[in-house]
């Protein structure tokens, strides 16, 4: 809902937005690769699950990193929509 | 009611390059990418040579579109770097989100040739098929090329080998390994942060379109064999506005991923910029900031 005060998407809104929409597959292609890559090497080295579990936790942390970022993206716009 | 998809684009004739024993296959996604390509290279020829200082409608909207590229660039990178990957960015944007909407023109997906037992992106009901050849198919002669993952991911290479050209001209080898590895912990994760980004960028544009065509060749079914007309012609109308919304969203993710990961990989090396005003520096930290975002995941 657009309000009175409403303003069109400036430019760092649409850098926003298009990180904010991209955001769901850069969290799961980082787990993909980790957890893919970690089934490819246990099935290399015959080491089943240890990788694949590695690949996991790795994977996790990746995404959380994603999450915890864009997190403190959107905390540095709103206070300097604040600021202003 | 028959329904042929297939993810893999469809070869429509095959050329052998003599002296090499390799065969170069025109697929039919291949050619619609050539065309979109001549398109945009005479469209643009056009408007370029009769641009005028007083601009016509046609040169307006044109302005339109790349002033606001131009801002979009420039308040995420920086005036000087914003003006130097402009052309990459605004080529990015302007090439896939033609890409995506050739898929919404009447023709693309029904216009073919007969194959035998190929699989097609092709809707038809049996009643409406009552021309079809016993045993074969119709490949269609275009495919939009966002549907195609060769496509995407040739485009997701090429904004990575973009970013790291970025980043190595802004910091050098060792600065750039530095750049990551702060705190040292960290190197990993950055490392398959960017790798994961030829992952997320292909398969991103890939899938939303792919989905899209999928959706709508789905529908274009239903309503053919609904048999009454104004719903049949109702339900892809909805769906094609929103191929329009897709294919816009996913041309201007895209384009401003790219434009933060370049933004990121040569942050810290374009420090003038920062003193420019005192907004601008505001502007430069957010960017940095969400470059730093971006880079995540």
């Amino acid at each position: 809902m657009s309000g009175p005060g409403a303003r069109p998407p400036q430019g760092r809104d649409w850098q926003a937005i298009g990180t904010a929409l991209g955001l769901g597959f850069s969290v799961v292609s980082s787990l993909v690769l980790c957890i893919g890559g970690g089934v490819l090497l246990d099935r290399w080295l015959g080491t089943m699950p240890l990788f694949t579990l590695a690949g996991v936790g790795l994977g996790l942390a990746t995404a959380a990193y994603a999450l915890y970022e864009l997190a403190r993206v959107s905390g540095s716009h709103r206070n300097q929509r604040g600021r202003r | 009611m028959e329904l042929h998809i297939s993810v893999k684009p469809e070869t429509l004739w095959t050329v052998s390059i003599p002296g090499t024993g390799f065969d170069l296959r025109i697929t039919n996604s291949f050619l619609t990418m050539l065309l979109v390509m001549a398109f945009l290279v005479i469209f643009g020829a056009v408007v370029a040579r009769s641009a005028q200082l007083v601009p016509g409608r046609l040169q307006s909207i044109f302005e339109m579109v790349v002033e606001f590229l131009l801002g979009l660039v420039e308040g995420t990178a920086g005036r000087r770097l914003g003006r130097r990957i402009f052309p990459l960015i605004g080529g990015l944007f302007i090439f896939i989100i033609v890409a995506n909407y050739t898929g919404l023109l009447p023709g693309i997906g029904t216009i073919g040739i007969w194959h035998e037992g190929s699989h097609a992106l092709v809707a038809a009901s049996e009643g409406a098929a009552g021309g079809e050849p016993h045993g074969k198919t119709l490949v269609p002669l275009f495919r939009p090329p966002s549907a195609d993952l060769n496509m995407t991911l040739a485009m997701a290479l090429i904004s990575y080998v973009a970013f790291q050209i970025a980043g190595l001209s802004a910091h050098g080898l060792w600065g750039r390994i530095k750049h990551m590895a702060n705190p040292p912990f960290l190197l990993p994760i950055e490392i398959i942060s960017e790798l994961s980004r030829i992952v997320s960028l292909s398969f991103r544009l890939f899938g939303n379109i792919f989905a899209g065509e999928t959706l709508l060749t789905v529908m274009y079914g239903i309503a053919n064999a609904i048999k009454i007309s104004v719903i049949g012609l109702l339900i892809p109308v909805i769906f094609l506005y929103l191929e329009v919304l897709f294919g816009f969203i996913q041309a201007l993710i895209f384009a401003v991923l790219t434009l933060i990961y370049i933004a990121l990989a040569s942050a810290d090396g374009h420090h003038e910029e920062e003193h420019e005003s005192g907004d601008r520096h505001a502007s430069h930290h957010a960017a940095h900031a969400a470059a730093r975002s971006a880079g995540g995941d």
